[in-house]
């Protein structure tokens, strides 16, 4: 084979080479062919500044709160020595220039001088020890009543709530091709909103609606939901920022989980903006 | 700003507690939500990206100035990562063989002006026949191998292969005419 050939065999196998989806013998030929094609080295770096590309340009969520702080508490944790490590670590004295070693041979008189200090010495240790142990529990406890605190105030933060009948914002969702409905309702000021459906197709096993929000900065999943054989069903959901910041929603069937986006026609489709 | 990333990265090698904060203050987010967009589940996304900066950290993974930007890094360390948790959830995505039929089709690019991200690469892939769309985001946001998508779509191996290339070939194409 050529080195022109070989180059334009390579050129359609870089696309999945760059992938990672090449097997073990493409991976090889693409491999071996690399040094003798600099084509295929020019679009392979292409494909990777694409991937680069694909990995960066994903919908932006800002991280739960929670994240810094476990992160933080995991650095810490690692940082500090373990109690295995303090006992380990613990110096031998050694004996000083001119002091005799203590072993067994010794006589017993001077074995007893030295079991006093030796005894006064451990007990020290193991007083320092176990105020580090408590330290580090109570250190413990106070980060499970801190998550605790941090997941009751998410719950609360869950709960819908309508102030009063002025701030409520209430929106139908339907489809002129079927009879399936549903509202959205929400306190003005408020990111946590319910929906209710009505009269929506029973699901398959293993699927279920997922709920999705949309405006010009992308599109977040409200989060996914069953229904009654009766096609009734609802969800709290809760979104980054207040519900009226979204122009429009939908309802899609999904597999069990949800999906990164719809992969099905919706349900119930409408705006959000007109109440 | 790579002089930056250099000093902050020397800061966490020597163990600087604020420094690895600072990288998460920086770049979090954008962890965060490609883990998400892998495991498309909370909980899980929050772990993948506490792993990814505990990499750094425990320096098991090492930045290369000189071989890219130090957010791509963190990124593909995150991708990896979420890909991994995925496989060891067992939660591989299920694709619906419905999603790749006519009428899906047409309502993902009727509604496509409302469905979208907004963001450069999402209205790229949105330009690609829906069928490789598709692959490529299982093969590359899910780890997912010819292999496996073809099970999964009770497609033909081949099929897999030649429609994910041509996908791929043509994402690359609309990317290089868009950047240009």
């Amino acid at each position: 084979m050529t080195q022109q050939n070989n180059c334009t065999e390579i050129l359609d196998l870089i696309p999945e080479y760059a992938f990672g989806l090449a097997d073990e013998v493409t991976t090889r030929r693409v491999e071996a062919a690399l040094p003798t094609c600099p084509e295929a080295v020019q679009q392979l770096d292409e494909y990777r500044r694409l991937q680069a590309e694909l990995r960066a340009d994903v919908p932006q969520i800002a991280p739960p709160s929670t994240l810094a702080r476990h992160l933080r508490a995991a650095i810490s944790a690692d940082s500090a020595p373990n109690l295995s490590t303090v006992v380990r670590q613990t110096p031998r004295r050694a004996p000083e220039a001119g002091q005799p070693e203590l072993t067994t041979a010794q006589p017993r008189r001077l074995r007893r001088a030295l079991l006093f200090p030796l005894l006064a010495a451990a007990a020290l240790i193991a007083l320092v020890v176990t105020n580090v142990y408590w330290f580090s529990r109570v250190n413990n406890l106070s980060g499970q009543i801190q998550d605790a605190t941090a997941i009751l105030a998410q719950l609360q933060n869950n709960t819908f709530s309508v102030r009063n009948a002025e701030s409520l914002e209430l929106v139908q969702l339907s489809n002129e091709n079927n009879n399936s409905f549903a509202m959205i309702m929400w306190d003005k000021d408020s990111t946590t909103g319910l929906i209710y459906t009505r009269d929506f197709p029973e699901l398959q096993t293993g699927k279920v609606y997922q709920l999705w929000l949309a405006n010009d900065e992308g599109r977040i999943s409200g989060g996914t939901f069953t229904v009654t054989p009766d096609g009734e069903g609802a969800l709290i959901f809760t979104a980054p920022v207040t519900i009226g910041d979204y122009d429009r929603a939908g309802v899609t069937e999904e597999p069990e989980g949800g999906s990164p986006g719809p992969t099905s026609p919706a349900v119930v489709s409408g705006t959000l903006q007109e109440s | 700003m790579q002089s930056d990333d250099i000093a902050l990265m020397q800061r966490i090698a020597a163990r600087d507690q604020q420094a690895l904060m600072e990288l998460y203050e920086t770049y979090g987010k954008a962890v965060y939500s490609l883990a998400y967009r892998v495991v498309n589940n909370t909980v899980l996304a929050e772990e993948v990206a506490q792993d990814t900066f505990l990499k750094v950290w425990n320096q098991t993974a090492r930045w290369d100035s000189e071989k890219g930007k130090l957010k791509s890094w963190l990124l593909t360390i995150a991708q990896f990562t979420a890909i991994d948790r995925l496989r060891q959830e067992r939660r591989q995505p299920v694709v619906l063989l419905d999603a790749l039929d006519d009428n899906a089709e047409t309502f993902m690019l009727a509604d496509a002006t409302h469905w979208q991200e907004g963001t450069t690469m999402q209205i790229l892939i949105a330009q690609l026949p829906i069928e490789q769309a598709r692959l490529i985001d299982l093969a590359f946001f899910h780890g997912m191998s010819h292999t496996d998508i073809a099970e999964s779509l009770k497609m033909p191996l081949g099929t897999v292969k030649t429609r994910l290339r041509t996908g791929l070939r043509r994402l690359r194409e609309l990317w290089m005419s868009n950047e240009v």
